[in-house]
């Protein structure tokens, strides 16, 4: 099958209501049908991956985002046009995370719903490893998130992102740095099928802050779930956090940039 | 009939009047009679006061004594079960009024250290092995403490007190059953001390094989005296009791039963109806997996004791720590299910009052000690509530083989009680790296201070001296000479403060495998002591108005 596509090379002028850009930016617009045949491609392939192949679960997700990077990019590069590049980031932003809460939503049902043991509960993506993805998907959406916030998502929202964001990115480079290390002890220890995933970080159950803090942290220790919320608990609230501080960032933002570009 | 109304009246004011001088001039050194409590069952008691004397002080520090004993496993390193260890008990078994100390071994013979004073103490091997629990508890009700002990893949022994420190080995009647743990006290309320015992269902398939598989098994037993005997009553056809407590659970005046499994296997409780009759019960909504040690104590001062039971959980998140326990930590990864009961960490259950408990372990910052065997509660730092010290590593040639020496090396942890409900780590001395099992907490020199002996596995048993400054402490000997129960074992004595009432409570044993004073130790901070009142195993209570600090009371009932 050979999909065709030509983006627009005028903005667009759009029906959705202008009191919410970011409806406008995730909408997939004339990119619809594309979406959608990418997206019942990528469905169709991992269901076969996982049926005829035997593809984990990680692998056919893998799959899945692979494919769905073609459109995805088609209609980011659309947006730049139609918008500007800031206002594509904003919206590319705001879907990844999205995706990205499904994973930990996932997690949630896995351990909360499912019963699975917390170094199991992996969500979709995460079993590949659960370390490396977290930590680069963290620094991914930091890097946005700056670069959104020079070019004016400032304001409570977008300060108040940022703090979120890099607190959760901190937390996400202590657990990768300490699995690395972690890795190399347990093979000197001579294990190398023992996974030093899914140890706890700097907040949560047994983390730096439950084991190690002292005096002067009481105060940020006495929140709840700060020294006692086990991982998936922990970073189920990071990213949804994350998230609900997106949106409005991003709205706001938009508001601005979308009716600038249209004036 | 008017006449001998008022004769009547006269002699029981003229009574009064005597028992009230009597009481009143009792004090340090001396000896009388007491007023019993106004508000249940009265009991006579005198008492004799005798003055702790601390020794010199030395800021927050312990100072350590290397015991001669140790206790060795069948290999080194330890394989299988030998790498559980073995108990100890403290309490003075000479009558010289000095605690003497008790220490179990496997391959080698228990050891009696005859506590000489000044931190001396003369060894001598008993002729038992192969020992698990060690309890110093007067069976015979002759007033002086015998020696009783489980054993690896076997049963109950005891060892009566002759005096003058010599023991016969005799057998206890009707207690013929499998046990690892026990725990003694008087279960029907008829005066005299019952036994539980639990097996440790894996040690004895592993030793016995056929033997065990095509037995009667063993289990959970109540053993309730009889007179001549005992006569057993099956609790439970399974367990993996690394532990049995006797415990007021629900706060009735009886004690219940409470016993921790090994092996995700569920600890399980009774109640007591009274009459000795149990009936299971289910307080704790959580609980742990593998429940290594219990220990009771009022750490909130509200009256009700709090129960903690240890887990494995490494202490730290080092990387060198958390390299060593990942490899067992995989292993572990279907027992950890958020909708079971159990956690694979330790657990504070804390007391509401009303027979409910509340799981508070992480919050209190007791949830992770290590691999950690025997907890046991006491004031060591004479501040009027109780800390946490818990000693903890494994040695286990299959599981650590990949360890130096096949074993987990962890510092022993002291918790201390912050009066908030939880609960800070200090060093204070006491962070021995040695492979600590049993424990108990002594005052080895009647000076106030609380002291701690650790049995350790395969290497030398350590006594640890408390020199820490500050604080005073108030300690009662309670004796009931012409019952069965000659130790008072499950009398409480209520230490009240002004705003605080600190409850202490008489038992055999504690922790994991290891005994507990009779003697009750109750630091005081600088408080005064405005009352204290002492409730007997019958439930009668006695009184003492405004006793003196750092002060030891005997206290006999007569």
């Amino acid at each position: 099958m050979t999909l065709t596509f030509t983006p627009s090379p005028e903005p667009i002028e759009h029906t959705t209501s202008r009191s919410f850009p970011i409806l406008d930016i995730l909408h997939p617009r004339e990119h619809l049908r594309l979406i959608a045949v990418s997206g019942s491609l990528a469905l169709g392939s991992a269901i076969v991956s996982r049926v005829v192949f035997n593809w984990v679960l990680w692998q056919a997700v893998a799959l899945v985002l692979i494919v769905m990077a073609v459109p995805a990019t088609i209609k980011w590069r659309s947006d730049a046009r139609c918008f500007g590049r800031a206002a594509a980031v904003a919206g590319a932003l705001v879907t990844l995370q999205g995706l990205h809460t499904v994973e930990h939503v996932t997690q949630w049902v896995q351990r909360h719903i499912l019963h699975e043991p917390l170094r199991q509960a992996n969500g979709l993506l995460s079993p590949a490893n659960s370390e490396w993805i977290h930590f680069l998907w963290n620094w991914s959406v930091m890097i946005p998130v700056v670069y959104l916030m020079s070019k004016g998502m400032r304001g409570f929202w977008g300060w108040a992102l940022f703090a979120w964001a890099f607190a959760h990115t901190l937390e996400h480079t202590y657990m990768f740095v300490r699995y690395i290390q972690v890795t190399r002890e347990l093979h000197a220890l001579g294990f190398d099928d023992v996974t030093a995933q899914g140890l706890p970080g700097i907040v949560g159950q047994g983390g730096w802050l439950d084991l190690s803090a002292g005096p002067k942290l009481q105060m940020i220790c006495g929140f709840p779930g700060i020294t006692t919320a086990d991982r998936v608990d922990a970073h189920f609230t990071w990213n949804t956090g994350e998230i609900l501080l997106a949106i409005p960032a991003v709205h706001i933002f938009l508001r601005t940039k979308v009716d600038a570009f249209r004036r | 009939m008017q006449r001998q109304m008022a004769l009547v009246a006269g002699c029981l004011l003229l009574g009064s009047a005597v028992l009230w001088v009597v009481v009143s001039s009792s004090g340090v050194g001396s000896a009388g009679a007491v007023a019993p409590a106004p508000t249940s069952g009265p009991a006579l008691a005198t008492w004799t006061a005798t003055d702790l004397v601390p020794g010199s002080c030395a800021g927050d520090v312990f100072v350590r004594h290397e015991l001669a004993h140790t206790t060795r496993a069948s290999d080194a390193p330890a394989r299988l079960f030998d790498s559980n260890g073995s108990g100890v008990a403290a309490d003075d078994l000479d009558g010289d009024g000095l605690a003497d100390i008790v220490l179990g071994n496997l391959e080698g013979p228990n050891t009696i250290l005859w506590n000489e004073g000044d931190w001396t103490f003369t060894a001598e091997q008993m002729n038992d092995r192969s020992t698990r629990t060690i309890q110093l508890v007067d069976i015979d009700a002759d007033g002086r403490l015998d020696i009783v002990t489980t054993h690896r893949g076997a049963g109950v022994a005891a060892f009566r007190n002759l005096g003058d420190r010599s023991f016969e080995q005799v057998l206890v009647r009707g207690v013929n059953n499998p046990a690892y743990s026990m725990a003694w006290g008087d279960l029907d309320l008829d005066g005299d001390l019952d036994l539980v015992t639990g097996s440790y269902d894996a040690e004895l398939d592993q030793q016995l094989r056929s033997t065990f598989l095509f037995s009667d098994g063993a289990g959970v037993f109540q053993y309730l005296d009889t007179g001549d005997s005992f006569e057993a009553e099956r609790l439970a056809e399974d367990s993996q009791a690394l532990v049995t407590a006797l415990l007021d659970l629900d706060h009735d005046g009886l004690l219940d039963v409470m016993v921790g499994n090994d092996f995700a296997m569920h600890d399980m409780t009774w109640s007591n109806q009274g009459n000795g009759s149990l009936v299971p019960i289910e307080p704790f909504d959580r609980m742990a997996a593998h429940t290594m040690s219990i220990d009771a104590g009022d750490i909130d001062a509200d009256g009700v004791d709090e129960i903690f039971a240890t887990d494995m959980k490494p202490a730290s998140t080092s990387l060198e720590v958390i390299s060593e326990w990942l490899p067992l930590m995989a292993t572990m990864d279907d027992l950890d299910n958020p909708a079971d009961t159990q956690r694979i960490r330790n657990v504070l259950q804390v007391n509401q009052g009303d027979g409910t408990f509340k799981e508070s372990g992480e919050r209190a910052g007791l949830d992770s000690a290590g691999w950690a065997w025997s907890a046991r509660f006491g004031d060591l730092d004479n501040d009027a509530d109780l800390d946490l010290y818990v000693v903890n590593g494994m040695i286990a040639a299959e599981t650590f083989a990949y360890l130096d020496g096949a074993e987990i090396v962890e510092p022993n942890i002291t918790f201390v009680n912050h009066g908030d409900g939880t609960f800070g780590m200090e060093s204070w001395g006491l962070d021995a790296l040695e492979s600590g099992r049993g424990s108990v907490l002594v005052d080895l020199d009647n000076d106030g201070r609380l002291d701690i002996v650790v049995n350790n596995l395969d290497s030398p048993a350590i006594a640890f001296e408390n020199r820490k400054c500050g604080g005073a402490a108030i300690e009662f000997a309670l004796k009931q000479p012409d019952t069965d129960n000659t130790h008072a074992i499950g009398a409480t004595v209520t230490v009240v403060t002004g705003d605080q009432h600190l409850v202490r409570t008489v038992r055999s044993g504690g922790g994991y495998l290891s005994g507990t004073p009779t003697t009750l130790h109750i630091g005081l901070g600088d408080r005064t002591t405005e009352y204290v009142e002492i409730r007997w195993p019958d439930g009668a209570t006695t009184t003492i108005d405004a006793p003196t600090s750092n002060t030891l009371y005997e206290v006999t009932r007569t």
